[in-house]
């Protein structure tokens, strides 16, 4: 079991739990809404990506499911913050 | 393979030798259709995502008061279950294909048990809503609200039958590469409804 846990994965799922722990401290905190907004949406999607990389093994694949999962990634993020800043 | 019926071979390079501890071959993760359903479905909640900031960016007065009756640590529990999860299965599927897979169906049960607390926490905080006389047409917040996180539990409902299906094949043994790529196939499947809550959850619960 010891050998186990010592893989990439396990790393990167205790910085998801600390990154978790960070948004919902700052998304609770009396900071300035428009940045904590705009901090948390980047710290979710730079999430999805290593969940993307690592849990679902997209770093071990071809090219082609590399640069559609880091697509789907920059465009839901951009999306997001742009209609949240209207600059629509 | 082994002839009990379970998988312990390490990964095998390509000219059939093993690699070194450790070291993992470059492959296609899962069943290449897993990727188009996976990818699609991803698509269509990007959309959601997109939808949801743009109505909210028009009456951010109701989006603001809705949201204000969540329960952030709820939010953040669930977040946190589903990582651990996540976890189990990354470690079921390692197990399954590098090592000898007997701790396989215990990673993918636990797995299973963090779904199931999660739908738990869905419906207590759920049923909170329902008996503050909250509902899905109370405002457009709680329309998004009931609909994106009722999607979100009928993936989390299928991805616990696929969980199970994965305990069951990993209890069984996995004999052949076709299975293990099922085994796989499932695993994304499940990461993928965890990748969605990690986005669901600051836009519902966090935005400001």
């Amino acid at each position: 079991m010891g050998k186990l846990i010592l893989n990439p994965a396990s790393i990167v799922w205790l910085g998801l739990v600390v990154a978790t722990g960070a948004s919902w401290w700052m998304g609770t905190g009396t900071g300035n809404p428009r940045h904590v907004t705009t901090a948390v949406i980047i710290v979710a999607l730079v999430k999805t990506r290593f969940v993307l990389r690592y849990f679902m093994e997209v770093r071990l694949a071809p090219a082609v499911l590399k640069y559609l999962a880091d697509a789907w990634v920059v465009l839901v993020c951009a999306a997001i913050l742009a209609l949240y800043w209207n600059l629509f | 393979m082994t002839g009990s019926g379970k998988i312990c071979a390490a990964t095998a390079a390509p000219d059939g030798s093993a690699l070194p501890p450790g070291q993992v071959a470059e492959h296609f993760p899962g069943e290449p259709g897993i990727w188009v359903f996976v990818l699609g479905d991803m698509l269509v909640f990007g959309l959601f995502f997109s939808v949801f900031t743009y109505y909210r960016g028009l009456d951010l007065a109701s989006f603001a008061a809705g949201q204000a009756t969540l329960s952030q640590n709820y939010g953040a529990l669930n977040t946190v279950i589903l990582l651990l999860s996540s976890w189990f299965v990354v470690m079921g599927v390692i197990d399954l294909r590098e090592r000898d897979g007997r701790l396989a169906p215990r990673l993918f049960a636990l797995a299973f048990l963090c779904g199931a607390t999660f739908v738990a926490v869905k419906f207590f905080e759920w049923g909170a809503k329902f008996d503050a006389g909250v509902g899905i047409t109370t405002s457009d917040f709680y329309m998004y609200y009931f609909i994106f996180t009722g999607l979100h539990l009928v993936h989390v409902l299928i991805g616990m039958s696929v969980l199970a299906f994965a305990w069951h094949a990993a209890r069984c043994g996995v004999t052949s590469e076709h299975e293990l790529k099922l085994v796989e196939s499932g695993a994304i499947f499940w990461h993928m409804v965890d990748l969605l809550w990690i986005v669901l959850f600051p836009l519902l619960y966090l935005m400001q």
